[in-house]
């Protein structure tokens, strides 16, 4: 039995700590599973110096990789630009859009330009997990510096 | 009158068992609480990606999480997947197990608790206006409207914050490579 030892052997051994410490860790290990799905991250930057740019900094001309995002409500699909053309939805698109990312910041970087950023210019209604999918694919581009556009917020 | 001394044979042993479960027991609440007081992550799924760093959190013990994520059960939206909820009171900001919802009163006193965050890491001790090296992690849930990420994204600058992460979760076919 699991309480200790018979008239023939005399010294048992209680084993009810043992499956308690057992149910313990069970217990544990349950309630910190659920909390282990993180597990990636991709470093973005803000401005050091925010506010308001000056006139004079606006009109100055900017090298800059720009992919626009939007959300069509009424039929409930992405939009997307790369500079002014439109980019489909679709694994296609996604690798049209990764093609030209690579093209555009290989263009920049001949001309010595390594630092040019992306900008994830993206509408308040686009899902989240679009503009990753932007920023994944800069990754994959090793485009180091990737920032997001100042779109309007949700009201 | 002589007394006959009785010998009783008894066997004094203490019994260890119900200690070690109160030990035990103690030892999994102090474990759970220690780790409660540590679990700012909001219950979210965050988007894939494929080209991810491998995040450690050992080495980021110092960061903020940022939290943006649903919390409306009823949302037949978001439950779908079917189209982007955009109701702003069914999404919420969370930092440290403090919720906030989406109106200006709310996002003041999350800019100001972010803030009170960052003053720990200031190039300038002591000084507000200057930026913090605090890391903050964003983990935003993969439906979430850009626009929410955004107010969060003006409520982290203007804490002085600036060194942010993104969090994603690692696609599973990447991790095999």
């Amino acid at each position: 039995m699991a309480g200790g030892g018979g008239e023939e052997n005399p010294v048992g051994i209680n084993v009810t700590a043992l499956v308690d410490i057992i149910f313990c860790l069970c217990l544990f290990f349950m309630c910190s599973l659920k909390f282990r799905e993180l597990n990636g991250k991709m470093d973005s930057w803000l401005p050091e110096n925010k506010g308001p740019k000056s006139s004079a900094q606006m009109n100055l001309p900017m090298d800059e990789i720009r992919v626009l995002l939007s959300y069509d409500k009424d039929r409930k699909q992405m939009q997307r630009l790369f500079v002014n053309r439109p980019i489909p939805v679709g694994d296609e698109g996604d690798s049209l859009l990764q093609k030209l990312i690579r093209e555009q910041s290989a263009s920049y970087r001949s001309l010595g330009k390594n630092d040019v950023p992306v900008i994830v210019d993206a509408g308040p209604a686009v899902p989240w997990k679009e503009v990753v999918k932007v920023m994944n694919m800069c990754k994959a581009e090793n485009v180091q510096k990737i920032e997001f556009g100042m779109g309007s917020a949700m009201k | 009158m002589g007394f006959k001394e009785i010998k009783v044979q008894e066997e004094v042993a203490a019994n260890l068992v119900p200690m070690i479960d109160i030990m035990f027991l103690l030892l999994l609440f102090f474990m759970l609480n220690a780790d409660m007081s540590q679990r700012d992550l909001e219950d979210i799924k965050p988007p894939t990606a494929n080209k991810a760093d491998q995040d450690k959190p050992e080495e980021n013990s110092n960061r903020i999480t940022v939290n943006v994520h649903h919390s409306a059960p009823d949302c037949a939206q978001y439950a779908m997947a079917s189209d982007i909820c955009i109701d702003s009171k069914h999404w919420f900001i969370s930092v440290q197990g403090n919720r906030y919802a989406l109106t200006e009163a709310e996002l003041a006193a999350l800019q100001k608790r972010l803030s009170a965050l960052a003053d720990a890491n200031r190039v300038k001790p002591g000084d507000k206006t200057s930026k913090s090296e605090r890391f903050v992690l964003i983990r935003g849930d993969h439906l979430a409207p850009y626009g929410l990420i955004q107010r969060s994204l003006e409520r982290i600058a203007g804490a002085g914050l600036y060194k942010t992460q993104v969090a994603v979760e690692i696609e599973k076919s990447s991790l095999a490579k």
